[in-house]
């Protein structure tokens, strides 16, 4: 019979360590890709000059603009508050939904934030989703309505929401429970709606509709 | 340039490579690991991707899962390649062949269990749509999120 060998136990342990390195950047390196990719158009260099052309054509357009947006009936598609809105399909896999995001953003006089990107990430069956920023004296509304394509078993409270934002300096807050505020309609399909004030100079804003194991975290990027 | 928007940098080759890899495996998954390093610069932290190896796995269309085998092949290319104090295993990617840029539960599960540390991310590739995302745990780690990335290319 061999001799019974004791088992080696490996202690090595190993610190982790941040490494202080800077990240690419021009002009060694160039960017190709990002994301979110940003909206914002890069600001045109100063020494190149614009064909006097395209530059009569952009301002006879911005002035045609300008002269929709007077219209009141148009108008009031672009005062009041941005919307995302986001559909919903139902893939194969039980309670994954895909959520094909799409970026609707309308600017407001009234807003003083831009609503830049969105994006969700789903484990629920959630059938219809529609954030809203409104501007208010002390803040922003955030309003987020879910509808549920099921009648849940647990009844939805402010408990099933979590919202935090952030300041522009990464400082993160959690918006306190007795400031959100729930609220549903007694119909199928089951909706919800959740209400919350976030400070008008907030930069980034992440919702998380929490459901059993199942969530759904929006996250919207203003500037 | 707001470098610091971007929690993850990577490079070119290294989603190219990752594209590579998860085509030759169709119709079926394939998976890998990230390799990098967790850094900070003037006080921001962020995660720089500049490698990767791919891990054998038994896959399906739907189903992915490491072969233990491969897994050790893949430690051991690890320590010899990227042996120095520097590089860590970032993360891990894996493919949704033809089926978007989502995490599953099963990859949720994936990521919560095995990939614990701040700087662990996940990578979906779709490789037959040409398609691919980050992926964070959130610092409840409740959720999962999208993570913001940057892809740079060295000019020559």
């Amino acid at each position: 019979m061999s001799e019974e060998r004791e088992p080696r136990v490996i202690e090595e342990t190993y610190e982790v360590g941040v490494v202080e390195t800077p990240p690419p950047s021009p002009p060694e390196y160039e960017l190709l890709y990002s994301w979110p990719t940003p909206t914002r158009p890069p600001k045109p260099n100063r020494r190149s000059s614009i064909p006097i052309v395209i530059a009569s054509i952009a301002l006879v357009l911005s002035i045609l603009s300008l002269s929709i947006i007077a219209s009141p009936a148009i108008r009031q598609l672009f005062t009041g508050m941005s919307v995302i809105s986001m559909t919903t399909t139902t893939v194969t896999k039980p309670f994954v939904i895909a959520v094909e995001t799409t970026t609707l953003i309308t600017t407001s006089t009234t807003i003083s934030t831009k609503v830049t990107m969105s994006t969700v990430l789903i484990t629920a069956n959630i059938e219809k989703l529609e954030l809203r920023f409104t501007p208010t004296k002390t803040g922003k509304s955030l309003t987020l309505n879910i509808t549920l394509d099921e009648k849940p078993s647990d009844t939805i409270t402010k408990e099933n929401f979590k919202v935090n934002y952030w300041y522009s300096n990464d400082t993160m807050k959690t918006v306190e429970k007795k400031d959100i505020n729930v609220t549903s309609e007694n119909e199928e399909p089951q909706k919800y709606t959740l209400n919350a004030t976030l400070p008008i100079d907030s930069v980034k804003v992440e919702t998380c509709f929490l459901y059993g194991e199942r969530s759904l975290c929006l996250i919207i990027y203003s500037e | 340039m707001r470098w610091h928007i971007y929690k993850i940098h990577t490079f070119d080759y290294v989603i190219e490579g990752i594209f590579k890899e998860c085509e030759k495996t169709l119709p079926n998954e394939a998976s890998g690991y990230l390799i990098g390093m967790f850094s900070i610069w003037n006080g921001k932290h962020f995660i720089l991707i500049d490698n990767y190896i791919p891990v054998e796995s038994h896959s399906t269309e739907y189903y992915g899962e490491m072969d233990i085998t491969s897994i050790g092949e893949a430690l051991r290319k690890f320590m010899k390649s990227f042996g120095d104090t520097k590089h860590l295993i970032i993360g891990w990617y894996h493919s949704h062949p033809g089926y978007g840029i989502f995490i599953s539960d099963i990859d949720l599960r994936t990521q919560t269990t095995f990939f614990t540390q701040p700087f662990h991310v996940a990578l979906v590739v779709d490789p037959i749509n040409r398609e691919y995302g980050f992926f964070k745990t959130s610092d409840n780690r409740k959720s999962i999120l999208r993570a913001s990335f940057a892809i740079w290319r060295k000019r020559v």
